[in-house]
């Protein structure tokens, strides 16, 4: 389990901390750091290793890529605080990952003796795990490969966003989905918390052949994942990449998108299930009753509420019963929280 | 003086920023800055709208914060504790008299901030508003509490509609308003562009130091 994160110049944060428990809810309003805590941990196991997500390459660090652009930029320079910082690091307790830039690249480098020696462009020698472009998505610029083992526990990250991203490797992954019966379960159990009855999932020929994941019903017919309600997709994906990944950390940003209260609480109890097998789960919310939902599942549930106040971290555990005493007292944390801190 | 809900989907909240939005006020803020005070509502939505009027009148820019405690009149002391655990040195509560006597009502506020450890000294005191100097767990505060109601208004029953009754007769000396049956009723029986008639002229000319004394003085002594 990780118990501490501290970042340095990643991202919008200059520096900051963050304890987590087994199951960590951070809580906290817009621009706080949630996401960034939550891709800062999802790149720590290895930037360079295999995720379930279509980028070129699929790597952990060109998934978050894809996330960033905008309009033609691409590249990695949103790594870095403020886009100039020269170095950016992340600390799972004793294991650093830091990013070095140097011209137009970034070096990988770990605190552990693992990856290959490689002379800068300055002719410095040091030890990376692979590079990564300030301008391109591509990994390795520089060199033939990157080591992409994870050198850490394995972390999945889920979002709303990221769940587009899936279908590819779910489609080559089917084999394993369909005859582990991964399919079957997941489609019954989301079948408990909403109105259709979904007893399975297929990969057939859409309109021009083109192939579809879909969601089968009792009766034999079929609705294209991209076509059920962003809920079920979510439910679904999420727990399909689950079971496939296996992670020893899970983190879920925004976990509220799109679910109401019964697809919550199952996803509560869920987590709880999760937790007890000794999964870490950090999730990010700004809905106070999703916080609420999954703290009440689980009593190893830390409540987190962030702040990012001059790009510094800022961050406050709080107990179920201290969130909901001040809601009792006429005080919502999220909006307390510059008080609060 | 500019308000700050710390929990802005309350109907309270809700109703506030509704009655500053009507009457032209601006007294909301969504980002707190400075904030070293609060204001503790212990009743309902009316109590709201007299605090967005009182804000626009009062206290110039300064910032405080507001919250609405679940439960109501004293049950919002014993709410004490939470709000400490926040950064305010000064704290206001506004709670309706009802039934009772000032004087019980005062007796067993500080019987309550006795309870839980708050060592106290009246600083300034009048008939329906008291300023304490507490301290408690080694933090000290200013606790300022004023009962709605007023003498003036024969009712059995006090609250913050015994104000805006006064109010009333003063802007529309026209109408028939008898406070007896309860300020409360007499409030509800008149109709909304009467009652909106109210809030406008307490926004353009009322004299809200002489309708909400109490109100005016526990505010004041947040800065």
């Amino acid at each position: 389990m990780i118990g501490k994160l501290r970042l340095q110049n990643f991202k919008g944060v200059r520096e900051g901390e963050v304890e987590l428990a087994p199951l960590t809810i951070i809580l906290g309003g817009n621009n706080s750091g949630k996401t960034t805590v939550l891709e800062a941990l999802f790149l720590a196991p290895n930037p360079f290793r295999r995720v379930p997500y279509a980028t070129a390459g699929m790597f952990a660090a060109g998934a978050l890529e894809a996330l960033h652009r905008t309009l033609q930029s691409t590249g990695h320079g949103f790594l870095f605080y403020n886009y100039t910082a020269e170095n950016a690091s992340i600390q799972c307790d004793d294991y650093l990952l830091r990013f070095i830039k140097e011209d137009q690249h970034i070096y990988v480098t770990t605190n552990k003796n693992i990856g290959f020696s490689h002379r800068t462009g300055r002719g410095k020698e040091i030890q990376i795990i692979g590079t990564l472009s300030l301008s391109s998505p591509s990994a390795t610029d520089l060199i033939s490969h990157s080591y992409r083992e994870a050198i850490i526990e394995n972390s999945l990250l889920l979002s709303s966003k990221l769940a587009g991203m899936s279908y590819e490797y779910l489609k080559d992954n089917w084999p394993l989905i369909t005859n582990v019966r991964i399919s079957e379960k997941v489609a019954k159990d989301v079948s408990q918390l909403v109105h259709e009855k979904y007893v399975d999932m297929t990969i057939e020929p859409f309109f021009g052949g083109t192939l579809s994941i879909n969601a089968l019903l009792e009766d034999g017919r079929r609705v294209r994942l991209g076509d059920t309600g962003a809920g079920v997709q979510s439910y679904l994906i999420a727990k399909i990449l689950y079971e496939l990944e296996k992670p020893k950390v899970l983190l879920w940003d925004d976990i509220e998108a799109h679910f109401n209260p019964r697809m919550l609480s199952s996803v509560a109890g869920w987590f709880s299930d999760l937790v007890n097998e000794n999964i870490q789960v950090i999730i990010s919310t700004h809905s106070l009753e999703a916080a609420r939902t999954i703290a009440a599942a689980e009593e190893k549930a830390q409540i987190c509420l962030l702040s990012l106040e001059e790009n510094v971290l800022k961050v406050k555990r709080l107990t179920l019963k201290e969130v909901d005493d001040m809601l009792d007292a006429g005080i919502d944390v999220r909006v307390a929280e510059p008080l609060l801190l | 003086m500019k308000l700050y809900p710390l929990e802005p989907t309350s109907k309270l909240s809700s109703e506030i920023e509704k009655t500053s939005r009507r009457l032209k006020l601006d007294v909301i803020i969504k980002k707190p800055f400075d904030i070293g005070a609060l204001v503790v509502i212990g009743d309902g939505a009316l109590d709201g709208k007299a605090l967005a009027i009182l804000a626009y009148h009062l206290n110039g820019d300064r910032g405080v914060a507001l919250a609405k405690p679940k439960e109501t009149r004293l049950g919002a002391v014993d709410k004490l504790p939470s709000y400490l655990g926040l950064k305010f040195r000064k704290i206001a509560i506004l709670i309706d008299q009802e039934e009772e006597g000032v004087d019980n009502i005062t007796s067993q506020v500080e019987d309550r901030l006795r309870r839980m450890g708050v060592d106290l000294n009246v600083e300034d005191a009048d008939r329906r508003f008291k300023l304490y100097r507490c301290v408690r767990g080694g933090k000290d505060f200013k606790l300022a509490l004023a009962i709605n109601g007023l003498d003036n208004i024969a009712a059995k029953k006090h609250s913050i509609e015994d104000h805006f009754v006064m109010a009333a007769k003063a802007c529309m000396p026209d109408i028939k308003i008898s406070e007896l049956e309860g300020a409360k009723e007499s409030w509800e029986k008149l109709n909304e562009k009467d009652q909106l008639k109210v809030f406008e002229d307490l926004r353009h000319n009322g004299d809200v130091k002489r309708i909400f004394p109490q109100q005016v003085k526990a505010l004041r002594a947040l800065f």
